[in-house]
């Protein structure tokens, strides 16, 4: 667990003699704490106390970082175990899994899709993580370069050390794929080999203890870079092996346990038993997680899912205030207001979009809030939505003045009469779905 | 333990009843009272009182600085309000309530603190809202309160940083962060600045009965991180005498309630470990 200002403080000199720069060794604290400035800035410091801030200060959960040609999955670097106590960091990766017996054609039909599955969620583009090609008594070199070919998403390599050095021979350098894992029988070698090629190593084991010990060994060898791998499958058992892993690591700051975790839900062959093993991955702290099955449906599930769980509660996800088209509107259109909280102007725009019908659709500053919760925090009233239908002239838009308030914010619209004057104000529809028939036989 | 007295309170009814009938007796009498229950200085919440400021901020503080002589803490955000009230000020150094790390009224307010030789609470809140984390709550004492207290010159110990109490009820939580904020804020100028805390907003919207029991043990605990200044109510004998024994016990002694009581008027340095392993080692000796 990082220190707080006042454990830093308590490590340093106290004298307040300012040659770092801070009025106080307390702001000095405070700062370092932040991570804003360097310890090396006071030159009292004892070697004792820069010791333990250098331990303290290193992330509970080390960032591992899976690279190839510009794509990047990042697991750790996480600080809180639930995400409204702060935010959640890292956005676990999905990997699609082929197997090296398969040939070279069904890998590439199989990781085609996936490499190319791209989609569009409230503003943001969701795709998949990598692909994870496991030796099942086939050509796993062959296998590796089949993928290579059909994409260049991040690699998982899973399988013996002989094979996985086969995998690795096919891949160039600036290349960062995992190994998948070094087990209680086989550490020595999949050790030589992560050295050797300096790629992070997955450790697998059935308990804590077992895990801990097997970290420990591999630490010993000189190895920083490390993924856990619970051997356990079922729901509760992953459920429990990863939250006492996350746990144990930012909670008392346990070394053997500050990695990432990568998870396999694909082992369970039954697509809807893996499906929701991958959705308590996303929730509980999964980094790498490894399915069989793959198709749109359920990929945007779970990529939006994770894009729920990993945006940042205290910053509502807002588009920029304005005007928008939808369906190329003309003078005679009439005018839609929203608030430019992303999830709410994306209901109302697909709703309107999807109808033909064009329409001014005014986004208001509400600071990102939804139109019931702005107008509670008085973001949302007649003032501000005059004030922004003036800022971005929507009165040259049109001949004929028609504005729409949201139907939730109907008592708005005495006010916002007098506010626009020469506009004429209708109260449309509570609910974005019910605007289709609203503007049909209303406007 | 420095109390400023917080009885006169516009959400009281009698208050704001008696404001309306310019009661002039119900001010006197409560402001007397208080400071003979032990309050240091007597804060004066009128509220907004957007229309009629101009009139009451001066009448009430002229009517309470007839019988009292502490200083007069003006609490409102009706920084107008709070001038006018500054103007009749004859007696002890008025205290500002408040400014906070908002840019407008970081601004403005400690100028008129300057001007008026006032000291001046200030809140550690930003626009943002109230940071729950000591450390946040903290940095904005030492990035906002204290460089614009320097650069407008107010002494650090004029300055009264408050961290604000959150109530137990929906905050439990934090309530452990505000006791690490005071704690940490002790270091946190040379000289430190004072600090102070809204004492009985730990058990705001708790049933009325049971809110004493919450302000007196939140108290014990915020005098071991070393608070010495506080807005709360001095008529509360239970919480005074808490205050009494806890200031009783000599440096490093475990607290009064646990031992026989030393001399009077020892100095105290208070620790909430220290409390609790006086406590063990009772403990310890009752069950040797």
């Amino acid at each position: 667990m990082a220190l707080t200002g006042i454990q830093i403080y308590k490590l340093l000199p106290q004298t307040n003699c300012k040659e770092c720069e801070f009025p106080t060794c307390l702001a000095f604290a405070m700062k370092l704490a932040a991570k804003q400035v360097e310890l090396s800035k006071c030159p009292y410091v004892s070697e004792e106390s820069a010791a333990k801030l250098a331990e303290a200060s290193a992330p509970p959960v080390r960032p591992i970082t899976l690279k190839s040609n510009g794509h990047e999955v990042q697991g750790g670097n996480e600080v809180v175990l639930f995400r409204h106590n702060k935010k959640f960091f890292s956005q676990p990766g999905l990997f699609i899994r082929v197997y090296d017996d398969q040939p070279a054609s069904e890998i590439q039909a199989k990781v085609m899709p996936v490499s190319e599955y791209v989609v569009d969620y409230v503003g943001m583009d969701l795709s998949m993580g990598g692909v994870a090609v496991q030796e099942r008594g086939g050509d796993f070199g062959a296998a590796v370069k089949a993928v290579r070919e059909a994409t260049d998403l991040p690699l998982i390599l899973i399988g013996s050390p002989p094979a996985l050095k086969k995998g690795l021979e096919n891949l160039n350098e600036n290349e960062t794929p995992l190994l998948v894992s070094a087990t209680e029988e086989n550490w020595e070698e999949m050790a030589e080999l992560a050295k050797e090629f300096d790629v992070p190593l997955a450790v697998e084991a059935g308990n804590i203890d077992a895990m801990v010990a097997l970290v420990e060994k591999l630490e010993g060898k000189g190895l920083k870079n490390l993924v856990l791998a619970p051997k356990q499958r079922t729901m509760l058992g992953t459920l429990t092996a990863n939250t006492t892993i996350r746990r144990m690591a930012l909670k008392e700051n346990f070394r053997q346990l500050g990695f990432p975790i990568i998870n396999f839900p694909g082992d369970v062959g039954d697509p809807d038993r893996e499906l929701a093993l991958a959705m308590q991955a996303i929730g509980k702290y999964g980094s790498f997680i490894v399915i069989d099955h793959f198709d749109p449906a359920t990929a945007y599930a779970l990529l939006v899912l994770r894009a729920n769980i990993y945006t940042d509660p205290q910053e509502p996800i807002q588009v920029t205030p304005g005007i928008y088209e939808i369906n190329n509107p003309g003078p005679e259109d009439p005018f839609l207001v929203t608030t430019n909280f992303s999830i709410t102007y994306f209901s109302v725009a697909n709703e309107v979009e999807s109808m033909g019908l064009p329409a001014w659709l005014l986004v208001t500053d509400s600071e990102g809030m939804s139109v019931l919760t702005a107008w509670a925090a008085g973001k949302f009233d007649a003032e501000i939505i005059a004030k922004d239908a003036k800022r971005f002239d929507a009165a040259d838009k049109v001949t004929k003045k028609r504005i729409v308030l949201p139907g939730h914010t109907a008592v708005l619209s005495g006010e916002l009469e007098e506010e626009l004057p020469d506009w004429e104000v209708k109260v449309g529809p509570k609910e974005a779905v019910d605007l289709p028939a609203f503007m049909k036989e209303v406007l | 333990m420095y109390i400023i007295g917080e009885n006169i309170h516009i959400i009281s009814p009698k208050v704001k009843k008696a404001l309306a009938e310019r009661d002039a007796e119900f001010f006197k009498k409560s402001a007397i009272e208080q400071v003979e229950a032990g309050a240091k200085a007597i804060d004066l919440n009128l509220g907004r009182q957007k229309k009629e400021w101009e009139e009451v901020f001066p009448w009430v503080t002229k009517t309470v600085q007839e019988v009292v002589d502490v200083p007069l803490c003006i609490d409102s955000t009706n920084l107008e309000g709070i001038e006018a009230a500054l103007k009749v000020i004859t007696k002890a150094r008025p205290i500002i309530n408040s400014t906070s790390a908002e840019a407008e009224r970081l601004e403005k307010v400690p100028l008129m603190a300057k001007k008026y030789d006032a000291q001046l609470i200030a809140l550690t809140l930003k626009k943002e809202g109230i940071p729950v984390e000591a450390d946040e709550r903290v940095n904005i004492a030492l990035e906002y309160l204290i460089p614009r207290a320097m650069e407008v010159g107010i002494d650090m110990p004029d300055l009264i940083i408050d961290p604000l109490v959150l109530t137990v009820s929906g905050c439990q939580e934090y309530c452990p962060e505000l006791i690490e904020a005071v704690r940490t804020l002790k270091f946190a100028g040379d000289p430190p600045p004072s600090i102070s805390v809204g004492l009985s907003n730990v058990s705001n919207s708790v049933p009325e009965h049971s809110r004493p029991i919450l302000n007196r043990v939140y108290c014990a605990m915020l005098m071991g991180a070393g608070l010495e200044m506080m807005i709360a109510d001095p008529l509360d004998e239970e919480q005074n005498e808490v205050i009494r024994i806890i200031q009783l016990r000599p440096v490093g002694a475990v607290s009064g309630l646990c031992r026989l009581r030393q001399a009077p008027g020892d100095a105290f340095i208070g620790d909430t470990a220290q409390i609790l392993d006086g406590i063990l080692d009772l403990a310890a000796v009752a069950t040797a």
